[in-house]
């Protein structure tokens, strides 16, 4: 039912993550209007206090604006979309190579790693594919 | 609120309580129509026999409804406000007068109704008797004591007589229902044996309330048999005695419902106790 | 104006005080867990709160008010216990409800009720617990009140009817009004709370937003609360 949450870290920046890889995979479109405070807090299962607080985090970091009384929008402007998903991407490859670090491969046998694969499998992880 | 707390409380009394009524008078129904036989010459014995069982079982029943009537109204009471119910009666914007209005007024109209029905059935389960005593009166007795009586001043002493009986008649139940509810709120405010101290409480004060009726009733006797003229009373001063009593007793009911009123009102608001 | 406030709030049954001069402000629009052992006060809270119970000493106030006859009509109880009349349906129970809260909303109780799929004319005393409970949860959460006090709302219901007493609490949240849950299932109440009151002894331990505590310590409610709670 509820969204997962780890113990360690807030709520609220946990939700902060969820909203942003929904918005910069296009879940939520440009422009487009999200569900009010309280029906997001709903499907998340958290406090409507917590969903705010979320919210109000995205706006700073750009990817959405506050009109009273309608409701919060996705920003427009993709270039801030665009970048917000790069600063994730390298995240995620960091983490990756954070990862391989801890078993003991270095940057370049796992960049090599991960061309290996590609090749094999010709198609992005994850797909279906067609052998 | 008053009017709603009414409402509900006859929802929740009244399946229980018309059966009771209900049962007796047609009992008392079949009562009476084999009571007929026994003051015809000609019935059959076995008719004879059942009719005086059904007299046996109808008094019996008369007793049972009006115990029944007077637990039905006590076990509300109990529920409404010492079960689990009353976690949400109790939370409830009503105040606890109210509360206790609600109950004393629909079990004091239960019980004069149960009278009423009682005193009915008692009239048709007999039915045979009274047809005896009607087809026998011609008695000039009677018109001797009407004699008597017919004075207007004197029939005074008479009214004020039947209207106190009135009066003791609705004020005593309702202050000896308040009793009851003073013994439960006061039993249920104790940790353990709750229900068993709201029994014990009962009784106890029915035997305390006994004493405290005794003894002014006592010495008024007292007061009224020292002045030796009394022997020698008409009709009219023995019926002003008599009214001297009943005001008292009277007095004595009201002081009865107005304390116990107290009593119940305090343990419910300050010593509620649910657990 | 605070919802609730207690000022040196304190109740002793015999010599043992199950409350020990508590001082407390609740603001609206919080969602607040009320945790703590067996013994440690948070029943004795919820009732002082009700007006079931009266204080020894101190004060307990509502919206500025005693607790009586006005503060029942804005606090909305749940208790742990089932205290529906059993004789009634649960129509009739709706209407009891209708007919005593001004604040009852009818039509979200029977939007629930058609929801959970709970039949009118069924009798509670043939219900299940779990109905039973459920039923009562939707007459507590369809009145419009100002403080929610709900006493192991979750206790004894499967995950699913957790999971929907739990959206029916986000989903009643209103800024003007503040809903105070005691219970144990910390963790799977953890989510729904911004604000939490460890209560031990009838002390008040912590009571700060849960946001902090997560920040500060790094640990969630519920580890928090085993830690300091331990054997």
């Amino acid at each position: 039912m509820s969204w997962i949450f780890h113990a360690d870290q807030p709520i609220y920046l946990q939700l902060r993550r969820y909203l942003t890889e929904a918005i910069v995979t296009g879940v939520y479109a440009p422009g487009q209007r999200l569900p009010s405070v309280r029906e997001l807090a709903m499907e998340a299962g958290v406090n409507p206090n917590t969903m705010q607080r979320a919210l109000t985090e995205l706006e700073q970091d750009g990817l959405i604006s506050a009109q009273a009384t309608v409701g919060h929008f996705v920003t427009s402007e993709e270039g801030q979309i665009r970048m917000v998903h790069r600063a994730m991407a390298v995240e995620k490859a960091k983490e990756f190579l954070r990862a391989m670090q801890s078993i003991g491969c270095s940057p370049r046998e796992a960049i090599a790693l991960l061309e290996k694969i590609k090749e094999e499998h010709h198609e992005p992880i994850g797909m279906q594919g067609t052998d | 609120m008053l009017s709603k707390c009414l409402k509900h409380e006859f929802r929740a009394t009244y399946a229980l309580i018309l059966p009771i009524l209900l049962g007796v008078l047609v009992f008392s129904g079949i009562t009476g129509l084999t009571s007929t036989a026994l003051y015809s010459a000609d019935s059959p014995t076995v008719l004879e026999i059942i009719a005086v069982f059904a007299q046996l079982i109808f008094n019996i029943m008369v007793g049972a409804a009006s115990i029944g009537v007077t637990i039905v109204c006590v076990l509300r009471y109990w529920r409404s406000f010492h079960s689990d119910e009353g976690y949400l009666t109790m939370t409830m914007p009503v105040s606890t007068h109210t509360h206790i209005f609600s109950k004393l007024i629909v079990a004091e109209i239960w019980l004069l109704v149960t009278v009423l029905v009682l005193y009915l059935a008692s009239i048709i389960a007999n039915v045979g008797l009274f047809q005896e005593v009607f087809s026998a009166v011609e008695d000039v007795e009677m018109a001797g004591i009407a004699d008597e009586v017919v004075d207007i001043a004197e029939m005074r002493q008479v009214f004020l007589f039947l209207l106190l009986c009135l009066i003791i008649l609705v004020v005593s139940p309702a202050a000896g229902l308040l009793q009851m509810y003073a013994a439960i709120s006061l039993g249920h405010s104790f940790n353990k044996y709750k229900k068993l101290l709201s029994v014990v409480f009962i009784y106890v004060f029915n035997q305390v309330l006994g004493i405290l009726y005794f003894i002014p009733m006592l010495l008024l006797l007292v007061k009224a048999f020292e002045n030796e003229a009394i022997f020698f009373a008409d009709f009219n001063t023995v019926m002003s005695g008599m009214n001297i009593f009943m005001v008292v007793l009277l007095v004595l009911s009201i002081l009865q419902g107005v304390g116990f009123y107290f009593m119940t009102h305090y343990f419910l608001n300050k010593k509620l106790n649910l657990q | 104006m605070s919802l609730l406030e207690c000022r040196a709030l304190t109740k002793c049954f015999g010599p043992v005080p199950a409350l020990n001069g508590i001082n407390l402000t609740i603001e609206p629009g919080h969602i607040v867990g009320l945790l703590g052992p067996n013994g440690s006060g948070k029943t004795t809270l919820i009732k002082l709160a009700n007006g079931l119970l009266t204080p020894t000493y101190g004060e307990i106030l509502i919206c500025g008010m005693h607790p009586g006859v006005q503060t029942k009509a804005l606090v909305s109880y749940l208790p742990e216990r089932i205290a529906l009349p059993e004789r009634m349906t649960t129509g009739q129970a709706v209407n009891y409800y209708a007919d005593f809260f001004p604040d009852f909303r009818r039509d979200r109780a029977i939007e629930m009720i058609c929801n959970l799929g709970i039949e009118e004319k069924q009798r509670i005393k043939a219900m299940s617990k779990g109905t039973k409970e459920k039923l009562q949860l939707i007459l507590t959460m369809s009145r419009e009140a100002k403080l929610y006090l709900l006493d192991e709302p979750i206790g004894g219901v499967d995950p699913a009817t957790r999971d929907y007493i739990l959206r029916t609490i986000i989903n009643n949240y209103n800024p003007d009004a503040s809903v105070i849950i005691s219970t144990h299932l910390i963790s799977d109440v953890e989510q729904v709370l911004d604000e939490v009151l460890f209560l031990r002894y009838g002390n008040i331990m912590l009571h700060d937003s849960v946001d902090n505590i997560r920040n500060e310590k790094g640990m969630s409610i519920d580890a928090l609360f085993r830690e300091v709670f331990r054997c």
